[in-house]
């Protein structure tokens, strides 16, 4: 059965909301009300509902996270990097290639890891930059560390 | 949680700071009746015989107590502050106490610091009014409560300051721990520069289970020893949660998120020490998160308390 706004809302509060039970019982509307958290300004909430969207693998979903790592409040651009993972490849690389240019640290090292094996020419290039130029020692080495494609 | 130790001393041996802003100051048999000078401040101070160490164990304060009464609401007792020693360890200012008759007025010490070097009470007094019945406050006594606490010792490692206060959370955590005879003491502080770790792998946040992150932040233990517990502040979990308890073994701790509530570092040291979710917004151990409690501060009920008890991560005094 779908669950309920109220319980929605109780299950995402939760200081460690249980991601994977709540998923089942998600539906269009529970997704529309991710939605309308995921924009607001409550950041807890928002970075909940943004990882909770991408791991639903729905289209309305992948729209949630696409637009949060556009947004201008950090906590959910990496929200939106965490839930990278999740999404179908298509879009996964669209986001990647926004959010790689993002100067956080933690936002590009969740980028790295979702998309590392990427044949994307466009993000692979972007890697290659970064794995030269990056100020991060951490984040060169984490591109250093990816497995290489075969020639 | 019975009190271990209760000083008072007389209103007579009331000490003033500014002799020349008050009118008069009389002793009569019942308290000292001070007079002060219009629109003066003033500061009084009572010195609390202090037995620091009672059979082998060092006392810590649970609160101070006053007794007086004011003629009017224009001789105002404004500030309440306590030392022990050269040390301040609770200050309450702003205060605006203008009690008509003598009752017993307590002031809260929070984090149950042991006792060193002798207990002073400072009194800042306002008198705005025109007449000496409206500038008149009458001390009857002062006194102290000592008790012996429980401790759980925490060391706080910053990788990022979070919206509520670190110092927040702490006095948020001492309202629910403290009145079940559970003092939480602050240890140390340091800023850990951890960049790669700011928003840190926890997996399904499940006890007893870590990830290699979590094993790397966790390694960070300087100043730390056995039993002691480390709160790991971090900019964001991945996946997003308030916290995460799971810890490796023997490195017994927390992360916190930079957005986390103010209870949220209580409820995490509160699965350090063994406590799980209950469906009970108005406990700390809430399952649908301390957002949404309802009636601050939470509870921790007896089954827990005890639980918290049995953990060898409380410390018996
Ligand atoms: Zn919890």
């Amino acid at each position: 059965m779908a669950i309920s706004e109220k319980d929605l809302l109780l299950a995402l509060g939760n200081e460690e909301p249980r991601y994977l039970e709540i998923l089942p019982k998600l539906d269009e509307k529970a997704i529309a009300i991710l939605s309308v958290l995921s924009k607001g300004n409550d950041t807890m909430m928002a970075t909940k509902a943004i990882f909770l969207a991408g791991l639903s693998k729905t289209l309305s979903g992948a729209v949630i996270v696409e637009t949060a790592s556009k947004s201008a409040v950090k906590l959910k651009r990496i929200a939106a990097a965490s839930a990278m993972e999740h999404l179908p490849e298509e879009k996964r690389e669209k986001i990647a290639l926004k959010l790689i240019d993002d100067a956080d640290i933690s936002i590009q090292k969740l980028v790295i890891r979702a998309t590392g094996n990427s044949k994307s020419v466009k993000l692979k290039e972007k890697f290659t930059r970064l794995s030269k130029e990056s100020p991060s020692g951490y984040i060169r080495e984490l591109i250093s560390a990816l497995p290489q494609p075969m020639p | 949680m019975a009190i271990t130790q209760a000083m008072w001393i007389h209103g007579h041996s009331i000490k003033v700071e500014y002799h020349d802003r008050i009118k008069s100051i009389r002793r009569a048999g019942f308290f000292a009746r001070i007079t002060g000078k219009p629109n003066t401040t003033n500061w009084f101070h009572f010195s609390i015989p202090t037995t620091v160490i009672v059979n082998d164990k060092r006392q810590m304060i649970d609160s101070v107590m006053l007794r007086f009464r004011s003629g009017s609401n224009k001789a105002k007792v404004t500030n309440v502050d306590i030392y022990d020693g050269d040390w301040k360890i609770a200050a309450y200012d702003n205060l605006g106490l203008y009690p008509a008759t003598f009752g017993l007025q307590r002031f809260n010490v929070p984090g149950k610091p042991e006792i060193s070097w002798g207990v002073g009470i400072s009194i800042g007094v306002s008198f705005t009014g025109t007449t000496d019945a409206q500038n008149t406050i009458e001390f009857s006594s002062a006194g102290c409560d000592f008790n012996l606490f429980e401790s759980v010792r925490l060391h706080f490692k910053v990788l990022t300051t979070p919206t509520v206060s670190i110092d927040q959370m702490l006095a948020s955590m001492r309202e629910v721990y403290e009145p079940v005879g559970v003092r939480v003491v602050r240890m140390s502080d340091e800023n850990l520069d951890l960049p790669s770790l700011n928003t840190v792998d926890v997996g399904e946040c499940k006890r007893g289970i870590t990830t290699a992150e979590q094993n790397t932040l966790f390694n960070h233990r300087n100043n730390v020893v056995a039993n002691d517990v480390v709160v790991y502040f971090v900019e964001a979990t991945n996946p997003p949660y308030n916290g995460c308890a799971a810890h490796p073994d023997g490195k017994p701790g927390a992360v916190v998120a930079s957005c986390a509530t103010r209870w949220t570092m209580g409820h995490e040291v509160g699965h350090v020490l063994g406590l799980s979710h209950v469906d009970n917004n108005d406990r700390l151990m809430t399952g649908n998160g301390t957002g949404n409690i309802t009636n601050p501060p939470p509870d921790l009920i007896s089954s827990e308390i005890t639980t918290m008890q049995n953990s060898n991560l409380t410390v018996n005094p």
